[in-house]
Formats: structure tokens, C-alpha cells, sequence
């Protein structure tokens, strides 16, 4: 395992050199930059002190240099006008449309969308995992059909439209506003413990939205899993040697239909990331979705590149656990056609 | 019968990697000045770079013999690695697969051999492993030995 880990890990660092790579060039890939347009703009108007400032900070952010050194100044390897200064060091450079530093534009909103994206996958598997279960071993049943009708509507639906169905419902049935991930006394307030209550009455509604379609999925996936291992051969053997049904649906198939369930951490990640960034514009709330948006819309650069970036690297790590859980469940190699793979 | 050993070109991979893992982690570490948190992270992954290496070494060093009366592990440090298994004495044998691509090829295997006091991990890229595991498993038929569901799957998978 340590070998496994490890070589996994070196697979990491050239991950995110290449994601990095990949995120500015999209980054920059439209032609100018957001200071030119600010500087088209202010010619027009004639205002030469701006002017100068935005000269000066084209020139400090390195924007008049070659591509590949203004990536290396981002990452952090190669000087700038202020030395080596980028996201290695903690320098996540400057917003250009907010015009403060990436940092104070940020705030909270990259910590509460990792809360809010680990909450989703939280929910999706303490939901899916009892009702998986209960489709498989009750197939067929009145329960299993309405969980699958109920499951089918989840995957049907899309977050936004669940989002603006439950707002209004709210509204016109219980006069609730239920937008924003927390009261708004709290925003750009230091972090206390009203201020994370009122974080947590708020995150369930985008949760259920969030979450309900990955919910759906993973329920099927799992009533699928489980309704195959039950049906081998030593399954139908414990049963007619009398082991207890509870204990033999935990020894052995629900150990080995949790495969899937396991490796959906990596592939739930980005799904739940870009489908939060949508709904988070409809319920309006404070998370790096509609910053990043509007960072992209207006190629504000360094505020757009340091969302990607952390979001990036998030999904690596919840590959990288996702894998070492796989890597742990189930160490057994794949056959195809009777060879080896 | 001949010691097994782990050929120099199986090893070269996990020379190059936990050497080439370590340069970057240090080089960043030494060079970019990097934040705290980011310090951490690349000298915890330093450090595992150069335990991998080290390991490598070891490996390198080692070789393998194997008997009718049990399995013997000879490395380096003055006999520090080194450890015997009788058969009669085997408590546990598992084989597992690991593979760090989506499609789950390219991998390799890893047997574990226990007994009470101590567990010998040998790779698949080791000379002659088909039949070090072979030898195992008969000694572990023998002596009435559960093998799990991944054991035997791969069992089956190494035999021709």
C-alpha cells in the first residue's frame, strides 16, 4: 500500500503542473487582457491618472511579458516586478476588477464552497447508502418502486430548475426567502459561533438541490451493484447453509458492490463543483460559483486562475482518497477474455 | 534453488519516481521560498519521496530464498531486514493488485506473508515470483488457511 500511495502521489505533482498549465493558457487564451480594456475605456475618457496606475500595474503583474513567464510568475517559480511572489508563496496576485488583492476578494467564499461541496457528498452517500440497500434487498417491493420513481425524477431534473422550484415554493407557501448560504448580518463578518450556525440552517437547502441528482444516480448504481453480488453463488450458498441474512448481506455483497460507491468520490467532485456554480447563481449565495463566473466574463485573470486552481486541486485530492479507498476495498485485479489485466 | 532478486530494470521506475519526486518537493522547498502550509505539504512529500527511495535500496539489495521449510528475506543493514517464515508457521497470505491507472492495467501484485511476529511483503516485479506465490499458497492449503476473495481472484488471474 505504502508503494501504491506513494507512486499515486507522484502522479499528483505533474497533475497539477499540467492543471495549472491548462488553467492559465484558458485563462488567456481570449485576445487582451482586463487591463486592456481598462486602458481603451480611460483613453476615451481621458483620465491620465488611472492610466498610469494601470500601466504600473500591468508592468508589477508582468502582463507585457511572454506568456510562459508570466505562467512561471503566477506559480511562483520565476521573479516578477516584486520578486518570486505567486500561489507557491501564497501570493494569489491581484484582482484587477475588484481592485484588491486576490486574497481579500476571496474571503470566506473558497472555505464555504468546500463546505458546501463536502456537505453534498455527505448527503449523497448518508441518503443513497440506506436506500440503496433497502431497493436491493426488497426489489420489486412498493418501497423499491417509489424510491426509483423518486430517483428517476432526481436524475431527471436539473439542480437550477429544483432550485427555482423550491425558492418559489417558499416563498408563496411559507413567506421563507431561502437564498444565501447565511444570514446577511453576517457577510464579510469574522467567522463566530452565530455566524457558523447560521451557516449550517442554511446549507441544507443547496445541499438538496446539489445533491438530489448525484443522490439519484448513486441509488441506482448501488441497487444495480448489490442486486448482482446477491445473486452469485456463494450468496445462494450461505443462505442454504442458514447464515443470518444481516450478516451475510454485510460480510461479503455489500462489501463488494461499495466499489463504485467509493470511486464516485473522484467523479462526483467536479460534477458537484460546476453544477454548485450554477445554482449557487440562482439561490445566490456566497461561494466561489458566481465570483468565478463573473472573473472569467471579465478575464480578471488572477481571481479567475486562483478559483480554478483550488477547485482543481480539490477534485485531485478526492481522486487521490477516492483511489487509496478503492486501492484498500478491493485489491483485486481485473479479468477480460480470460487474460490478465 | 537459486535466490530470487529484484532485477535492476523493474526497479528503475521507482528509482526514477522517488527521485525525480524528491528533487521537485526539495527543489521547491529550497528555492521558492513557499508559504507555510505549502512548506509542510512538500516536505511531508519530500520526505516520503526519500523513505520510497530508500526502500528502493533496501530492495535492491535484498534477495530472496525460498525452501521446503520456509521463506527467508536476506537485505542489507546487517542482517537488519532480513526475516524468516517457516511454513508451519504461516498465519496469514494475501496477494493484492494495485494499479495506478482508471483501467486498471499496468498494475502490479504485492504478496503478504504472516506469521506471529513478523509479515513479508514481496513484489511482483521480484524473479520468479509466480513462483514464490505458488510455494506460499500450497503452504497456506496446507495448513487450512482462509484466503480472501481478492486473494483467490488473484490467484487465479497468476496461474497459467
Amino acid at each position: 500500500m505504502l508503494t501504491y500511495t506513494l507512486r499515486r502521489l507522484l502522479i499528483m505533482i505533474p497533475t497539477l503542473l499540467v492543471i495549472s498549465f491548462v488553467t492559465f493558457s484558458i485563462i488567456k487564451l481570449p485576445p487582451g487582457d482586463f487591463l486592456s480594456n481598462q486602458i481603451a475605456e480611460l483613453r476615451s475618457q481621458g483620465d491620465k491618472a488611472a492610466l498610469e496606475k494601470v500601466e504600473f500595474l500591468r508592468k508589477q503583474y508582468g502582463l507585457d511579458k511572454p506568456f510562459v513567464e508570466q505562467y512561471a510568475a503566477w506559480i511562483g517559480i520565476w521573479p516578477s516586478e516584486q520578486g518570486i511572489s505567486g500561489l507557491l508563496q501564497g501570493d494569489w496576485g491581484w484582482s484587477f476588477e475588484h481592485d484588491l488583492p486576490v486574497s481579500a476578494v476571496v474571503g470566506d467564499r473558497m472555505l464555504l464552497s468546500f463546505m458546501l461541496n463536502f456537505t453534498v457528498v455527505l448527503f449523497t452517500w448518508v441518503v443513497a447508502f440506506p436506500i440503496g440497500v433497502y431497493a436491493a434487498t426488497h426489489q420489486y417491493s412498493w418501497g423499491d418502486h417509489g424510491l426509483t420513481l423518486l430517483g428517476y425524477v432526481g436524475l431527471a431534473t436539473p439542480n437550477f430548475l429544483f432550485a427555482l422550484v423550491l425558492m418559489y415554493f417558499a416563498n408563496v407557501q411559507f413567506g421563507l426567502a431561502i437564498g444565501g448560504i447565511m444570514d446577511p448580518e453576517y457577510l464579510d463578518k469574522a467567522w463566530s459561533l452565530a455566524k457558523f450556525g447560521s451557516v449550517l440552517t442554511h446549507l441544507w437547502i443547496p445541499v438538496i438541490v446539489i445533491g438530489t441528482s448525484g443522490t439519484a444516480g448513486m441509488i441506482r448504481r448501488l441497487r444495480a451493484n448489490l442486486l448482482d453480488e446477491l445473486q452469485k453463488q456463494y450468496v445462494v450458498t450461505a443462505r442454504a447453509k442458514g447464515m443470518p441474512a444481516f450478516r451475510l448481506l454485510v460480510k461479503y455483497p455489500l462489501r463488494m458492490s461499495l466499489n463504485p460507491f467509493i470511486s464516485d468520490i473522484g467523479n462526483m467532485l467536479p460534477s458537484v463543483i460546476s453544477g454548485s456554480a450554477v445554482v449557487a447563481v440562482v439561490l445566490s449565495l456566497q461561494t466561489s460559483g458566481p465570483m468565478l463566473l463573473d472573473a472569467l466574463r471579465s478575464q480578471d485573470q488572477y481571481l479567475a486562475g486562483s478559483f480554478l486552481m483550488f477547485l482543481a486541486m480539490l477534485t485531485v485530492i478526492g481522486m487521490f482518497i477516492s483511489d487509496l479507498l478503492l486501492a484498500a476495498l478491493d485489491p483485486r485485479i481485473r479479468l477480460t477474455g480470460g487474460a490478465a489485466k | 534453488m537459486p535466490p530470487h532478486r529484484y532485477p535492476l530494470r523493474a526497479q528503475v521506475l521507482d528509482f526514477a519516481g522517488s527521485l525525480g519526486g524528491f528533487v521537485i518537493c526539495a527543489g521547491l522547498l529550497g528555492f521558492a521560498r513557499p508559504a507555510a502550509a505549502v512548506a509542510w505539504a512538500l516536505g511531508a512529500a519530500a520526505a516520503l519521496f526519500l523513505v520510497y527511495f530508500g526502500r528502493t535500496v533496501c530492495r535492491q539489495l535484498t534477495h530472496i530464498e525460498l525452501d521446503e521449510t520456509g521463506i527467508r528475506v536476506r537485505g542489507p543493514a546487517a542482517g537488519l531486514l532480513s526475516a524468516v517464515i517457516r511454513w508451519e508457521n504461516l498465519r496469514s497470505m494475501q496477494l493484492d493488485y494495485y494499479s495506478t491507472r482508471a483501467d486498471r492495467e499496468g498494475g502490479w501484485m504485492q504478496l503478504r506473508l504472516r506469521d506471529a511476529q513478523r509479515t513479508i511483503r514481496i513484489d511482483s516485479g521480484l524473479n520468479g515470483f509466480a513462483a514464490v506465490v505458488d510455494r506460499a499458497a500450497r503452504a497456506a492449503a496446507e495448513r487450512g488457511l482462509a484466503l480472501d476473495a481478492a486473494t483467490l481472484g488473484n490467484l487465479q488471474a497468476l496461474r497459467p
